[in-house]
């Protein structure tokens, strides 16, 4: 019988699922390189734009400067590709449509960790080709900084830890989604949607208005762009991990109570 | 395998009967799952609209882009956005090309008595991007409204803007099948598809006069997408050029579009089978 804990593999199996996973994706990385420097030209089009804004005479005087919207605009483009930019939960859908998630959920081990696995593998890979790339470019081009001193540098380092993690359990929810719907496309879709508004990936949240911001900064969205990104930029401090740990301890729980419900659901293509 | 276009395969061989044929099979199909065919609909138009209310955010509490205020950024952003959903019904296995060239399938496009690419044009219609179209077009219309009203548009050039998303969905499979055709040797396109065309008319959504010289530049010449909406929507507002940008734009695409198809013509006859 299939368990769903950790312990159902031990972490050196999940460890070697998601460095597989990893080695997988090396096998591309000239055509990563492609993407990147598309990534890098979203990020140009988003600076610019900021920074046309707020060299406005509309700007008050107060407010966040362009140099920093620009630092804003960089570091959510390098952390969007630890949480939010990859398909892969869509790849377990597949696997629903096809049949072959008859083959995953017979595995001896979690099924809702061996996915997980996979997907942290693939933002490792994520992290080093392309947030590193891209930070690099970013750092020629407006003169992008590290978190300044030492405790910010590691607080900085555990909030993106836990926002790839964040990250990946949304992203799984996608993935799982395949078992109850044949469409998981534009669930995905939403996802960015979300990420994208509610995490202020493309807007500093406070410049949103007020209740809005307030809401949004509560939700798992800002935990994957404005929260680890405002440590980042010496915006927040430690505070901003409290919503982050909350809810990188709750989505596990939820993903393994869907799972459950999932496995229940399943019905595999004979042949 | 490698091979040139079979004579005889006139491009316009029954072309239009079979697309009007497989646009209404396509919209059945889709209608068999009434609810996740509307869901995808609505979603995929929501979820490129977030750029729009990026921008609409942003000038809430700035005003202006660059002296653009939010309904003259509604006027760029609604063609480029239906234009996207136009290409995008049309040119599904187009953008998707990348498969058929993994998969070793576009052998079977090769024996079909047709040109290639209106073989694959005529393969799937995906009617869920018409939610992209939709908000494209009503962002267009409130701004086009307003702008109307305040006397900087007149109303028979809403029927040359009427026209801009069919241009642009040009111009756009034209650059889809610039880079689909580089698969011959490349192989893997989906990731140089982000920077060809999603990257280049993201920035088609605001004013190209922010932008550095260098992106300015590329789109301009090498990747036109300053033609499907800056370059007449900065004449018709009064803000630049002269009356030969209205015709820019339909002859940018037209060119665009012949020089696509000669070079996919070219590069098809470098494609290598699978060889499984």
């Amino acid at each position: 019988m299939p368990k769903t804990g950790v312990a159902g593999g031990g972490l050196r199996f999940y460890l070697t699922v998601a460095r597989m996973s990893l080695r997988r994706n090396l096998q591309y990385r000239g055509q990563h390189m492609i993407n990147n420097a598309a990534s890098a030209v979203f990020g140009f089009i988003y600076i610019a734009l900021w920074q046309s804004v707020a060299g406005s005479p509309a700007a008050a005087p107060g407010q966040v400067g362009a140099a920093v919207l620009a630092h804003y605009i960089a570091v959510n483009q390098c952390l969007l590709w630890v949480t939010t930019f990859d398909r892969s939960g869509l790849e377990l859908a597949a696997k629903v449509r096809d049949g072959t998630i008859g083959t995953e959920l017979m595995r001896p081990v979690s099924f809702f960790w061996m996915q997980a696995a996979r997907i942290y593998g693939i933002r490792a890979y994520n992290f080093v080709f392309r947030s590193l790339v891209l930070a690099a470019v970013f750092w020629l081009a407006v003169g992008l900084r590290l978190p300044e001193g030492p405790a910010r540098l590691g607080l900085t380092a555990l909030a993106w830890v836990m926002a790839a993690h964040v990250g990946t359990m949304l992203t799984y929810f996608i993935g799982l989604a395949g078992f109850w719907t044949t469409d998981v496309g534009w669930m995905y879709l939403s996802l960015q949607m979300l990420n994208m508004f509610l995490g202020g990936a493309s807007i500093p949240l406070h410049y949103m208005p007020s209740g809005l911001a307030a809401f949004a900064k509560l939700t798992p969205f800002a935990c994957v762009g404005y929260l680890p990104t405002s440590v980042w930029l010496g915006w927040a401090g430690a505070e901003a991990l409290i919503p982050m740990a909350f809810w990188s301890l709750v989505l596990p729980l939820l993903a393994a109570a869907l799972t459950k419900q999932a496995r229940r659901r399943a019905e595999v293509v004979g042949g | 395998m490698s091979r040139t276009t079979s004579p005889g395969r006139s491009p316009s061989t029954n072309l239009w009967p079979v697309l009007w044929l497989l646009a209404r099979a396509g919209l059945r199909e889709r209608m068999q799952y009434k609810f996740s065919f509307l869901a995808s609909a609505l979603i995929r138009g929501a979820s490129i609209a977030v750029d729009f209310a990026l921008v609409a955010v942003i000038l809430y509490r700035f005003r202006f882009v660059d002296g653009w205020d939010v309904f003259e950024v509604a006027l760029l952003y609604g063609p480029a956005s239906a234009a996207q959903g136009l290409f995008r019904m049309v040119g599904y296995e187009i953008e998707g090309f990348e498969n058929y060239l993994i998969n070793g399938t576009f052998d079977s496009i090769l024996i079909r008595p047709w040109p290639t690419l209106f073989t694959l044009l005529a393969r799937r219609m995906d009617f869920n991007r018409l939610g992209i179209t939709a908000q494209g077009l009503v962002v267009c219309a409130l701004g086009a409204a307003k702008l109307v009203a305040r006397g900087q548009l007149q109303a028979w050039d809403l029927l040359y803007i009427a026209l801009l998303p069919l241009f642009g969905a040009l111009v756009l499979l034209a650059v889809s099948t610039f880079t689909a055709a580089l698969g011959f040797w490349l192989i893997r396109i989906d990731e140089l598809q982000v920077f060809t065309l999603y990257a280049p008319l993201t920035a088609s959504y605001y004013p190209l006069s922010i932008y550095p010289g260098w992106l300015r530049g590329l789109l301009f010449t090498v990747i036109p997408m300053a033609f499907i909406n800056y370059v007449p929507v900065l004449y018709l507002l009064g803000k630049g050029g002269g009356v030969w940008a209205l015709a820019a734009s339909p002859a940018v695409a037209a060119v665009a579009c012949a020089l696509a198809y000669r070079f996919w013509l070219f590069a098809e006859r470098h494609y290598q089978s699978t060889g499984s």
